[in-house]
C-alpha cells in the first residue's frame, strides 16, 4: 500500500488497508525512515497523534488506513516536524481565561460534551478563520469557555464572558467545519452559539459591530423602523 | 534558566506538585502538556466520602489487598488525607459525577468493601487532567512541553537541576532548579506490546534517578490487567460485572470471571499456555446496556480489534497495567538524594502493596503530587549543567546505524511477559535474564537517528531505561517471594 506523507514524501507501506495510521507509522519509524510524528495512549484520549488525512483531522490511533492516503499535519500549529505538531493551547486558553474562576458553594458541574475535551487541536486545523486571523481563540478554547460559563459552581461568569469578546465568539464565521472533526464529538460551533447568546444577556455586544456605530439599524423594538 | 521547581511530567500527578509548589515553577512534558497516560485512567478516584464509610476501611481494604506488605501506617494517613483531595479538586472545578440530591456519586470497585470511587463521566483521568492543566494555567505555572528528559544535573552530591532535548529544535537545554520533581509515571511500558501504557512507560526518569543513586524498590510487584486487547488497549472490569464470559476458541468457559485480577491474569495465561486462544464475550450482555453504559468499549473493540462484540467475541489477554514499585520515597515524596522528589506511578511509597486497588493510583497521584510539590524544603543546588554531554551524543548519534527500536521493545516485552509476567518461577526467571543478554549487545551496537521531532532519539532513551528497569524487575522477582500480583510457580 502506498501513502503519501508530508509534503510530497511518498511511502510504501508493508501494511494492509485497514491498518491503523498509528501502526502503520511505527512500523514505517521501524523500517528505518526517520519521521517525526507523536504517538501517545493510543486509545484516543490523549490528543497527540491528530494529523490530516486527505485534508480531514483525524487521530491516528483511531484512523484505518486506505490505498493512496495522503498525511500532513495539522494546519495553523505553533510549531511543526514532520507530522508532529504544537498547537499553541496554552497560549489561547490563558487569553480565554478558560479556567474555573471562582468555586460558588453549591451547584452542579458541567456534563457537556465540552468537557471531555483532549486539546488534540483537530478543529483549529479545521477552522478557516485561522486562514487570516491567527489571533482568533477559535474553537478549542472556545468551547473551554463554555463549559466554564455553564457550570453551575463558577461564581463569575463574567470576566469568562469578557474575555472572549476580542478576537472570540464574533470572529467565528459558524461555518461548523470544527464540529465534525472533533473525536470526542464537541461541537464547538453551538458552544460559541450559546456564548453569544449569553454576552447579549449581560448587555457584551460585538466589538466589531459596536465599531461600526453599534448595532443599532434603526429599528425600534417599540415603533417599528 | 533556574527555577525553584522544576517538575518532571504533566500528568495528574505533575500538576497537583505544580499547584501546590511555591516559587518559580516549570513544568517538563515530552510531548504537549495534557498529551499524557493519565488521561486513560477510567475508573475514577477512591476516598472514603459517605456517612456509613470510614478511612480506616479504606486503609484496611487498601492494606489486606496488597498482601499486607506495605505500611499500615502510611496507608491510613493517606486515606484520611483522600477526602480533603477530593474537596480540593472539587474546589478547582473537577467534574465529578453527582447524584440526583446533589451529593457526589461513588461507585462500587472490586476490593472496596464500600462503594467510595468517585467518577467523571467515563473518562475521570482526562477531566483531572484537563481540569488540573486549565488551573496551572490560571496559577502562572510556566510549561516547557516537546523536551525530552536527558539527565538530571548532580551538584554537590545532590539534585540541582536537568537537561532536556528540545524536540522541535532538536538541541539540549539545561535548567538549574532548586528542587527537581518526578512525575513521570511508570514502567509498565517495558511489557510492550503486552501493555495498556500506549507510547508512555519506559521508566526513563525511574533509570536516571537510580543512577542519580535514588532506591529503586519492589520493581517486580506489576499489576497485570485480565482484559486487554491484543493491541494493549484493556476492556474494563465493568464488563465482567455486567456479565460477559471468557471463553476460547471452543466457545468455552474456563474461569470464574469474578476471580480477583491477578487470579483470572494467571488462569487465562494458562489456557494461552495450554495452546488455547482467550475471548471474552459480550453477547451475554443486553445490547440495550452495552449501547448506554459500555459505548467506550464497543468502540475500543471495533476500532483496536477490528469486531462488533455484539456479534462475535473479543480477543483478550492480561496485559501489564500499574508499577507498584519504583522511586523509594518517604511519605513527602523525598528520594535518598537530596534535591529529588518523585511522586505517583513512578513511586513506591509503600501504599499499594503488591496489588493496587482500583481508584487508588489517581488518588496517589494527587496526594502525592501535592504533598511533593509542597516540600520545598528539600533542596540541592541549583546548577547549570554542561551541555557538553548531551551535545557530544547528539553528534555522535548522527553518525549511527539506526536500530529497529520498535521490533527492540517488542522483543523485550515478550521476554518480560512470557518469562518474568504474569506467572514467574525460578526457571522462567533465569532464562529471561539469559534472554536479556543478547538484546543488550544489540542496544549498546546501535544508535538512534537523530532527525525530525528527535523521535529515533527518544526512543532511544527509553529502550536504554527499559532495559535497566527490566533487569531490575527480574532481579527483584528472583530474590522476592511470592505475594500479590508477584507469583511464582514451583520450577
Amino acid at each position: 500500500m502506498r501513502v503519501v506523507l508530508g509534503s510530497g514524501q511518498e511511502f510504501s507501506l508493508g501494511a494492509k488497508p485497514g491498518t491503523l495510521l498509528s501502526t502503520a507509522l511505527k512500523a514505517l519509524a521501524d523500517s528505518g525512515v526517520d519521521l517525526g510524528f507523536k504517538i501517545g495512549c493510543e486509545g484516543g484520549v490523549c490528543g497527540a497523534c491528530a494529523v490530516r488525512v486527505n485534508d480531514r483531522e483525524v487521530l491516528a490511533c483511531s484512523y484505518a488506513l486506505q490505498e493512496s492516503d495522503r498525511i500532513t499535519p495539522l494546519r495553523f500549529s505553533e510549531k511543526s516536524a514532520d507530522l508532529a505538531t504544537e498547537s499553541g493551547a496554552g497560549a489561547r486558553l490563558m487569553r480565554a481565561n478558560a479556567w474555573l474562576i471562582a468555586h460558588a458553594q453549591a451547584g452542579k458541574p458541567f456534563e457537556g460534551k465540552a468537557g471531555s475535551c483532549i486539546l488534540c487541536g483537530s478543529c483549529q486545523s479545521a477552522c478557516p478563520v485561522y486562514e487570516t486571523s491567527s489571533d482568533f481563540l477559535g474553537p478549542y478554547a472556545l468551547s473551554r469557555v463554555w463549559r466554564y460559563v455553564a457550570d453551575e459552581r463558577e461564581a463569575q461568569k463574567q470576566p469568562h464572558l469578557e474575555a472572549v469578546q476580542q478576537n472570540g465568539i464574533y470572529d467565528c464565521t459558524l461555518c461548523g467545519y470544527c464540529g465534525p472533526v472533533c473525536p470526542q464529538g464537541i461541537d464547538p460551533k453551538m458552544d460559541i452559539l450559546n456564548l453569544r447568546s449569553r454576552s447579549a444577556v449581560v448587555g457584551l455586544q460585538d466589538p466589531n459591530a459596536a465599531a461600526m456605530g453599534g448595532i443599532d439599524f434603526g429599528f425600534n423594538p417599540n415603533q417599528g423602523f | 534558566m533556574k527555577v525553584d521547581a522544576l517538575i518532571i511530567g504533566s500528568g495528574v500527578a505533575g500538576l497537583c506538585a505544580a499547584l501546590s509548589a511555591q516559587g518559580e515553577v516549570l513544568v517538563v512534558s515530552e510531548m504537549g502538556p495534557t498529551e499524557v497516560l493519565s488521561s486513560m485512567a477510567q475508573g475514577g478516584i477512591s476516598a472514603a466520602i459517605s456517612p456509613e464509610d470510614s478511612a480506616q476501611q479504606h486503609a484496611i481494604d487498601t492494606f489486606k489487598a496488597g498482601g499486607e506488605i506495605a505500611s499500615y501506617d502510611r496507608i491510613e494517613r493517606f486515606c484520611q488525607e483522600a477526602p480533603e483531595a477530593i474537596a480540593w479538586l472539587e474546589q478547582l472545578g473537577a467534574p465529578f459525577v453527582r447524584r440526583a440530591e446533589g451529593a457526589l456519586a461513588v461507585r462500587q470497585m472490586a476490593g472496596h468493601t464500600h462503594p467510595r470511587t468517585l467518577y467523571a463521566a467515563d473518562y475521570t483521568g482526562l477531566r483531572l487532567v484537563q481540569t488540573l492543566y486549565d488551573q496551572a494555567l490560571k496559577a502562572g505555572v510556566r510549561f516547557l512541553s516537546h523536551h525530552t528528559l536527558y539527565s538530571l544535573s548532580h551538584h554537590q552530591g545532590a539534585i540541582g537541576g536537568a537537561v532536556l532535548l528540545d524536540r522541535f529544535a532538536q538541541r539540549p537545554v539545561s535548567i538549574a532548579a532548586d528542587r527537581v520533581i518526578l512525575a513521570t509515571g511508570g514502567y509498565g511500558g517495558i511489557f510492550t506490546p503486552h501493555a495498556t501504557t500506549g507510547a508512555f512507560g519506559s521508566g526513563r526518569a525511574i533509570a536516571l534517578a537510580a543512577e542519580a543513586g535514588a532506591v529503586l524498590d519492589g520493581l517486580h510487584l506489576m499489576q497485570f490487567h485480565p482484559t486487554a486487547l491484543l493491541s494493549g488497549q484493556l476492556l474494563s472490569e465493568a464488563l465482567r460485572g455486567y456479565g460477559a464470559q471468557l471463553i476460547d476458541e471452543q466457545g468455552e468457559r474456563f474461569s470464574d470471571e469474578q476471580l480477583p485480577r491477578d487470579q483470572l491474569s494467571r488462569a487465562i495465561v494458562r489456557h494461552r499456555e495450554a495452546g488455547h486462544h482467550t475471548f471474552l464475550d459480550l453477547r451475554t450482555i443486553d445490547a440495550a446496556i452495552l449501547e448506554e453504559h459500555l459505548a467506550q468499549e464497543l468502540l475500543l473493540a471495533r476500532c483496536y480489534a477490528g469486531v462488533d462484540p455484539r456479534t462475535e467475541p473479543v480477543a483478550i489477554a492480561p496485559a501489564a497495567h500499574y508499577s507498584m514499585g519504583g522511586i523509594q520515597t518517604d511519605e513527602r515524596g523525598r528520594t535518598a538524594v537530596e534535591g529529588l522528589l518523585a511522586c505517583g506511578e513512578c513511586v513506591q511509597s509503600g501504599i499499594h502493596g503488591a496489588n493496587r486497588l482500583g481508584g487508588n493510583s489517581l488518588l496517589e497521584a494527587v496526594i502525592a503530587g501535592r504533598r511533593a510539590g509542597a516540600e520545598s524544603g528539600y533542596c540541592g543546588v541549583a546548577h547549570d549543567a554542561s551541555l557538553e554531554p548531551a551535545q557530544i551524543a547528539l553528534s555522535r548519534w548522527a553518525q549511527g546505524e539506526p536500530i529497529a527500536l520498535g521490533q527492540w521493545r517488542r522483543s523485550l516485552g515478550s521476554v518480560l511477559f512470557h518469562q518474568a509476567g504474569v506467572i514467574g518461577s525460578q526457571a522462567r526467571l533465569q532464562s529471561a535474564q539469559a534472554a536479556l543478554g543478547p538484546l543488550k549487545a544489540a542496544l549498546k551496537a546501535a544508535a538512534p537517528s537523530v532527525g525530525p521531532y528527535l523521535r529515533s532519539v527518544s526512543a532511544y532513551l527509553d529502550a536504554q531505561a527499559a532495559l535497566v528497569l527490566a533487569e531490575g524487575v527480574i532481579e527483584a522477582a528472583i530474590k522476592a517471594p511470592p505475594v500479590g500480583a508477584h507469583y511464582k510457580e514451583e520450577s
